[in-house]
């Protein structure tokens, strides 16, 4: 795990993603997704203080990925992508989600990512999908220099990525630069619900993930609207966060492989205090639909 | 029938606006009583008739709200401004939940109380009651859940409505509830006409406003969602409903004014004069 201070560049994050994708699989996704998910059940009551999913290694890990889909399914719907989409995927990662968008909907799909391993991936796992060719393509960019022109796309699509770029406001005015108007940013990000953070959660959630940012669930909004967007929707997942790296703690404690008991047992350890930062509003995460 | 009002209304008036409209919504809207808008999943007119697909969206409206606010038989919900109390009975319904519908207008309270006979299977745990939003007869925390519709625009004290819905919830409890908002601040002559005086209405609130005002009350907000294309979308189908109405002899005039003033709300939505939100957000 490199080891840097809570400002880190994006070569850090290049670095990062290149080096534990093997790692990641071995336990959160075969297929290479890195994501969190929404949970069904009650959104009142229990939002804030929603627990980890109990039940054996398999049903946790069933349950999680379920709670993914749905993310994704939600996502979907509320962005109304449909066959005339020309989607741009912002941190595509191995390009799993931007397959699937490219498949459940027809759109043309165009996913790019930091990390060149990643890309690479993405581009060898085209060979098996022949049938969409032509409606999806993967290329190496940064988020905040995107090499499209002005309104090239109808929908930005970004899961999980914002947080991990330095100038976020920038990364903001590309996407609106490249849509089209009246095009539509759907994407998630974590958030910071309070700007004081413990050392804790500085060095196993900050530091770990290489991640700052000043935005809370409400101050995104304001620079969505600075950016020009136009907030069409605001959720605070930060209780599905919890839960999700409820799950990712006993899948990651449960991983089998000798060699990596370590990393496991100390992934599994992190997680837990991912969850503790939740509950503490020193770590959130926000979903947004915006409209150029 | 159209209300005299100033643009400071006050409750009577409210109260006075909704005890004589009913049979004349009753005619457009919806035959069971409902009085609302929804969530479309396409243009209308795409799917089949406008009314079948404007009541769908009505009922989108509420299913979506059951699930983002997780209401179960566990939870006990006060829905405010129930109107005729058709929400509340699908919801107690559909849920299992215990639920009081509080409304201002005696008339509407009387249907809903006289409705009840008609689900007799409901009656241990559906109960209505006339009250104001601004000073609800319950205790603190005698709630999970608080549910509204289409209200909070008529309360001419929105502030103490919320912290009305925020005092009545038990700590960690829910309110979920959609109201109209003002985008821009300067609206014009006919949107003023048309819409704010004919719904006896204003408000300072726009959607982000709304967001700011529900943190000050103490509560935080989980979901904030601005639904104005499907208010747009809503007035559409109702102007053609409207257009179509048959009713007694004399309602003729009173539902093409409608037809018309619904058209003058769209409009109203398209310049940004009007828009719709619904929020989610735990005490």
């Amino acid at each position: 795990m490199p080891n840097l201070s809570s400002r880190f560049s994006e070569r850090d994050t290049e670095e990062y993603y290149d080096a534990e994708d093997d790692l990641y699989r071995s336990f959160w996704d075969a297929e290479g997704s890195l994501h969190w998910g929404v949970f069904d059940g009650r959104g009142g009551n229990a939002a804030v203080g929603a627990g980890a999913v109990s039940g054996d290694g398999a049903e946790v890990r069933s349950r999680f990925m379920a709670a993914c889909s749905r993310l994704n399914e939600i996502m979907l719907a509320n962005a109304g992508i449909d066959g005339a989409a020309r989607v741009l995927d912002l941190g595509c990662g191995n390009g799993n989600t931007a397959t699937w968008l490219c498949r459940t909907t027809g759109a043309s799909v165009t996913g790019i990512d930091l990390s060149g391993v990643r890309i690479d991936n993405a581009i060898a796992a085209l060979a098996n999908v022949p049938e969409l060719a032509e409606r999806l393509a993967f290329e190496k960019a940064s988020a905040t220099d995107l090499p499209f022109a002005d309104g090239a796309f109808t929908h930005i699509w970004s899961q999980a990525t914002i947080y991990h770029i330095p100038d976020k406001a920038q990364t903001l005015q590309e996407a609106y630069r490249v849509l089209q108007p009246g095009g539509i940013m759907v994407f998630d990000d974590l958030t910071k619900p309070k700007p004081d953070i413990s050392d804790e959660a500085r060095a196993f959630v900050y530091d770990r993930l290489l991640f700052d940012t000043d935005y809370s669930f409400y101050s995104y909004q304001d620079a969505l609207r600075q950016a020009g967007f136009r907030v069409l929707e605001a959720r605070d997942l930060s209780a599905h966060l919890a839960r999700s790296y409820g799950c990712l703690s006993e899948m990651a404690a449960s991983g089998t492989d000798p060699e990596r008991r370590e990393r496991f047992a100390a992934l599994a350890d992190a997680y837990r205090k991912m969850v503790n930062a939740v509950r503490n509003d020193e770590l959130g995460w926000a979903q947004y639909l915006c409209v150029k | 029938m159209q209300a005299q009002v100033n643009h400071h209304f006050t409750e009577q008036e409210t109260e006075q606006y909704y005890d004589a409209e009913d049979v004349i919504y009753r005619s457009v809207w919806d035959a069971d009583g409902s009085v609302h808008w929804g969530v479309f999943d396409a243009p209308p007119g795409s799917n089949g008739s406008i009314r079948d697909e404007f009541l769908a969206a009505g009922v989108r409206l509420n299913e979506l709200m059951v699930e983002c606010a997780g209401i179960d038989a566990a939870a006990r919900v006060l829905d405010v401004g129930c109107g005729n109390g058709t929400t509340a009975a699908w919801l107690c319904r559909a849920t299992g939940a215990q639920v009081t519908g509080v409304d201002l207008s005696g008339v509407r309270i009387e249907n809903a109380v006289a409705a009840l006979e008609k689900v007799p299977e409901l009656s241990e745990r559906l109960a209505f009651e006339k009250a104001s939003a601004a000073e609800l007869p319950f205790a603190d925390s005698s709630f999970t859940h608080v549910w509204s519709q289409a209200t909070i625009y008529h309360v001419p004290e929105k502030d103490r409505a919320l912290q009305e819905a925020y005092r009545v919830l038990e700590p960690g409890g829910a309110l979920i509830f959609d109201d109209l908002t003002k985008p821009k601040p300067d609206i014009s002559d006919a949107a003023r006409e048309f819409v704010y005086d004919r719904l006896l209405f204003d408000t300072d609130f726009s959607f982000y406003s709304y967001i700011e005002t529900l943190r000050e009350i103490g509560f935080r907000v989980l979901q904030a969602r601005d639904l104005s294309e499907h208010l747009a979308q809503s007035y559409t189908c109702l102007s053609r409903l409207a257009s179509t109405a048959e009713g007694p002899d004399g309602y003729q005039e009173r539902f093409e004014y409608l037809s018309d003033a619904y058209l003058k709300t769209v409009a109203a939505i398209n310049n940004e004069e009007l828009g719709w939100a619904q929020f989610l957000c735990v005490k």
